[in-house]
């Protein structure tokens, strides 16, 4: 009788063991699954953002056409033929030594051709972990040459 | 020596089993919550300024484009061709209107269509190096750049 009892216990006991053990198991997939559903919310946030950005940034390159003056537009600053703006989580423009979320540059470069002058921009956005979120290529014809705008994304 | 109850393990079991449930359902909807809620702005932040930026891209001819003073900050007055119309874009209430009415007319949330939720919108022209018009566009913090080229828009 006494050993009968001492066997139902134990099954009982192993029964809910196994039983934790699977809770466990899912909980574990599905803290995995969760961590991974933000991460992608995240990089998807990142990618809006440096997109709205590269898009700024090409619409004041077109009305600018050089790096200085692009900076200018955007609030940032430039060296040579690159500007260089830093933005915060809200994309607005931030200092450098701030706490930034965004960095945005545009390098820019000139090609003298037989209908004028094109200054072409390579625009990209980075993440403060250092990953490329967006990047946008434009050109456009100096002014006293040709006129207008043509963009190539 | 007094032996155990074997229930009372059992119940415990089941408490920290049912402790564990718990905790696993909070923390799910909390992640769950702030994920929804991160999408839902980055919608509405996506969505507000992608339409200002298109509208004013679509406008954007001589004397299309006009800066009024709205409800709530700054409003946009685009022209409709030669119609007589203009489409009005502004914050109000908490959210982005837009009013197609003859030139003019004052705002009337009546007679607009909401577009987005929006807390502030805040226009302000620049001048490119090339001498190009910029309309910087403030909305819900953000900020958005559109160059014009026809070059004749103004402020009123």
């Amino acid at each position: 009788m006494n050993e009968q009892r001492v066997k139902s216990s134990f099954s009982f006991y192993l029964q809910i063991l196994i039983l934790l053990a699977v809770f466990l198991s899912v909980g574990v997939v599905l803290v995995q699954v969760f961590a991974a559903a933000r991460g992608m919310s995240r990089a998807a946030r990142a990618e809006t953002d440096g997109t709205t950005l590269c898009r700024s940034a090409a619409e004041a390159f077109g009305a600018s056409g050089t790096a200085e003056a692009t900076a200018a537009l955007l609030g940032g600053t430039a060296d040579g033929e690159t500007a260089t703006c830093y933005y915060d989580a809200a994309i607005r423009a931030a200092a450098p030594d701030s706490a930034w979320t965004y960095r945005v540059t545009v390098n820019v470069s000139e090609e003298e051709t037989a209908a004028g002058t094109i200054a072409a921009a390579h625009i990209e956005a980075y993440a403060a972990d250092g990953t490329v979120c967006a990047s946008l290529d434009t050109e456009t014809y100096l002014p006293g040459t040709k006129g207008g705008t043509a963009y190539a994304a | 020596m007094k032996q155990k109850d074997p229930a009372l393990g059992a119940l415990a079991l089941y408490a920290m089993l049912t402790a564990a449930l718990l905790l696993l359902a909070f923390l799910g909807a909390n992640l769950y919550a702030s994920l929804t809620d991160g999408r839902a702005q980055d919608e509405t932040r996506r969505a507000t300024l992608a339409y200002i930026q298109s509208r004013v891209m679509a406008a954007d001819a001589a004397q299309g484009v006009r800066v009024l003073d709205g409800p709530e900050g700054d409003a946009l007055a685009l022209a409709v061709d030669d119609s007589g119309y203009e489409v009005l874009i502004y914050c109000d209430a908490g959210r982005l209107w837009e009013q197609t009415s003859p030139a003019g007319s004052d705002f009337s949330t009546d007679a607009a269509q909401a577009i987005a939720d929006c807390d502030s919108l805040a226009l302000a022209w620049k001048t490119g190096a090339t001498g190009a018009p910029v309309l910087e566009i403030t909305a819900n913090g953000a900020n958005a750049l559109v160059a014009l080229r026809s070059g004749e828009e103004q402020a009123a």
